[in-house]
């Protein structure tokens, strides 16, 4: 499975959603599944997938789907 | 003491007092909430609350007494007094006046106020480490807890999370190895606090007092509390791990040497993703917010007691961690075997 499929897959089991409503615009709280408690259930699953522990304030930037990408350039995790 | 590592501080009782007023959140009225739902999600489901003529100090006071009884100890042997609560029975002085005057604590002992909510019972046990190690006192009485009075009555955040309880412990000069770590963050002190009613920003008809709902439709005023659930949540998943992990290196512990992580019961998602996190055992994490909800200070020592009722500790190698405004984070490796804990008592 490749970066890509696996950061798709964290989404999808977090927030119980399909391929189609996965885009780079995907934001917090633009989706009733994507609220704090969805996103605590990303991030867990982000850390899982990729074997790091993410900082506070990178935690609260997540702010979409594509900006996720960038913050975990952060970690050595190309997407 | 050598590499921070404290050789003299033990733990000798824990006793905690809940209000006997139970409140089932599923009875609380909030137009348009699925308080079912609310109750899935947080993982309460029933809170103990104050009446409003009760504050923590009264709590404590009974949970004293027991404890004083049930280890058959004369409280004229405690030369050192910690109380931990955010909000006090008065502006000034703290509640570790209030309480020596309830207990009649004798006049010589030394008095320490922690402004703190959640994670205060840790901060507390390392005030008394200090103060015991340092030889200057040999039993100390240490005091955390809150009731949820500062919370107003539309939040519904807060309100379905929120428990009243008090707890005490006495901790005195013996032999036992503990350490201590901690993992503060001052920007984030808008995550959880209270805007209005101290120097910054005083009381003020129709200013202080006007209704206000947030982004989620919870109702406060600017006196009362605030909380940022997304940030208080991101702090506490993200300082715990790093508290924790501190706390092994001092100690030279590894999470398989644990019996038991005892986490501050915030809500069951925290829980949760710490478990996660840290890859944890889950029947090494006890979940007790399900019938007492978020208990500030008083949540560390209630599990403790809830799990391990009217004996002495069965974990010879505990974690206790808890975060909260500030935001604090404090962990303590502890050896909790030649603690007694009390069963909870109704008052």
């Amino acid at each position: 499975m490749d970066n890509l499929e696996k950061y798709k897959n964290a989404f999808k089991e977090a927030f119980e959603i399909d391929d189609n409503v996965i885009t780079d615009e995907l934001a917090y709280e633009s989706i009733p599944e994507w609220d704090s408690v969805g996103h605590m259930r990303l991030m867990a699953g982000l850390e899982d997938a990729f074997d790091i522990m993410l900082e506070t304030e990178d935690i609260l930037d997540f702010g979409t789907f594509g900006k996720g990408k960038e913050i975990l350039l952060k970690y050595d995790v190309t997407i | 003491m050598k590499n921070k590592i404290f050789t003299s501080p033990v733990i000798r009782g824990v006793s905690v007092t809940v209000p006997k007023e139970r409140l089932s959140i599923k009875n609380l009225n909030f137009d348009g909430v699925n308080l079912d739902e609310v109750t899935k999600i947080t993982g309460v489901e029933e809170v103990r609350r104050a009446p409003k003529n009760m504050t923590v100090t009264d709590y404590a006071v009974n949970a004293a007494e027991s404890l004083f009884l049930t280890l058959s100890f004369d409280k004229n042997e405690i030369d050192g007094i910690i109380f931990e609560t955010p909000i006090s029975d008065y502006l000034t002085p703290g509640n570790g006046y209030v309480i020596q005057e309830r207990l009649n604590l004798k006049k010589n002992c030394v008095i320490v106020d922690i402004n703190q909510a959640c994670a205060g019972f840790v901060n507390g046990l390392f005030q008394a480490s200090l103060l015991i190690q340092s030889g200057y006192c040999k039993n100390i009485l240490l005091c955390a807890g809150d009731t949820a009075a500062t919370v107003h009555q539309k939040d519904k955040s807060m309100q379905t999370l929120m428990g009243d309880a008090a707890a005490v412990a006495i901790i005195s000069a013996g032999e036992s190895e503990s350490a201590f770590s901690f993992y503060n963050d001052g920007n984030l002190l808008k995550a959880l606090y209270i805007p209005a009613g101290g120097r910054r920003s005083p009381i003020k008809h129709n200013v202080t007092d006007v209704e206000k709902a947030d982004e989620n439709g919870n109702i406060r005023t600017l006196a009362s509390a605030h909380m940022d659930g997304l940030e208080v949540m991101a702090f506490a998943i993200s300082a715990a791990p790093k508290a924790i992990k501190e706390v092994f290196g001092i100690m030279n512990w590894t999470k398989d040497d644990v019996e038991i992580f005892a986490l501050h019961q915030a809500s069951k998602p925290i829980l949760t993703a710490l478990t996660k996190r840290l890859r944890l055992s889950a029947e090494k994490v006890p979940i007790t917010l399900t019938n007492f909800g978020n208990t500030a200070g008083a949540s560390i020592p209630l599990t403790l007691c809830l799990e391990n009722s009217n004996a002495f500790g069965k974990w010879s190698r505990a974690i206790l961690c808890a975060f909260g405004n500030g935001m604090a984070c404090a962990a303590a490796a502890l050896d909790l075997t030649k603690t007694y804990f009390c069963e909870v008592h109704e008052f």
